[in-house]
């Protein structure tokens, strides 16, 4: 008999040509369908708690006075939401660690102004494509410009050309092609 | 921004005009059968150097690998099905689907929802008649205003 942890999956349900389909997760996968919020199905309720801890231990805890903040994200100013950027770009961490749930009252200046940081910065926690989906078409095409001139790594590439304008996709591989 | 599930399906479409097998495909790409498995069936997309070699192989354009300028039509009633949740919000934040936003509103997750509040309140997207009716209270004030409203406020701010 296996052990219980070698029985765990992650799963991810999908329909396709109208047939329900479960396919199996690696790890890297299910984080990244978890940064998307996408549905992703444990197994194993054990195994969800492990995933989440898991990614959650990498980044430092957020603080009650957090806590309190996110609730209050609704309600707050531009000008108040532009300073939780600035902490963020300062690198205060608490606020790193709940992104994913500030990013989306962001208006577009800081969502690029955050991005910009997260990219030139590669020892930040914060994995790009959790703010990629929210991010100008004139940022990311100033990304393909960095990457064309050698200053981007193909990694971080291969995660964010799913969200390219596709002037910039054809873009991107005309000089892959060509290099 | 590129729907990975129609971008599996065209990768499978053409492996299969071509008469190849998963395992001989994959050989020639020199990923693992599994790896192939995953970018037909949408789980992910190739990094862009397998874009390239498939490119080459299928002897295809990027635009039609990566389904750049193909229509496919999406589905009112269930939104996502056989296409990717990110594709699904970029098209409707850009106002390319033929779809009243209220009727599949509820069909989006929280953050969802705010993406499309957030263009509105931008005046990037139209907004739609009674909208405040298929608001909860938190995005009512978001996308109304910072002081208290009721729902009549909003219905004059919506008219």
């Amino acid at each position: 008999m296996e052990a219980k942890g070698e029985m765990t999956m992650i799963v991810k349900r999908m329909m396709i040509e109208d047939k329900e389909m479960f396919v199996q997760l690696t790890k890297e996968e299910a984080i990244k369908c978890y940064l998307n919020n996408e549905d992703i199905i444990f197994t194993d309720e054990g195994e969800k708690e492990v995933f989440i801890e898991s990614l959650e231990s990498k980044q430092p805890k957020s603080n009650k006075k957090m806590k309190r903040m996110l609730g209050l994200l609704p309600f707050l100013e531009d000008e108040q939401l532009s300073l939780l950027v600035d902490e963020i770009i300062k690198g205060d961490e608490t606020i790193e660690k709940d992104l994913m749930s500030v990013v989306p009252f962001l208006n577009q200046t800081d969502c690029d102004r955050l991005f910009d940081k997260i990219v030139i910065e590669h020892n930040t926690s914060i994995n790009p494509i959790s703010i990629a989906p929210f991010v100008s078409e004139e940022a990311l095409s100033h990304l393909v410009d960095k990457f064309i001139e050698g200053r981007l790594k193909e990694e971080l590439m291969d995660d964010i050309y799913p969200f390219l304008s596709s002037k910039d996709i054809n873009r991107l591989f005309a000089y892959l092609i060509n290099k | 921004m590129i729907d990975q599930i129609q971008v599996g399906k065209k990768i499978k479409e053409e492996r299969l005009n071509r008469g190849l097998t998963q395992d001989e495909l994959s050989a020639s790409l020199k990923i693992s059968r599994q790896a192939l498995s995953k970018w037909e069936t949408g789980i992910s997309l190739p990094p862009i150097e397998a874009v390239v070699e498939l490119v080459r192989l299928l002897n295809m354009s990027i635009e039609e690998l990566l389904c750049l300028n193909k229509a496919v039509p999406i589905d009112k009633d269930n939104l996502f099905v056989n296409h990717s949740r990110l594709y699904v919000l970029d098209q409707l934040l850009k106002d390319k689907i033929d779809i009243k936003l209220e009727e599949v509103f509820y069909q989006l997750s929280k953050q969802e929802r705010m993406r499309i509040l957030h263009a509105i309140r931008e005046g990037k997207m139209k907004r739609p008649n009674q909208f405040h009716v298929y608001l909860n209270e938190a995005e009512k004030k978001f996308l109304y205003g910072s002081k208290r409203r009721n729902d009549d406020d909003c219905k004059k701010n919506d008219d």
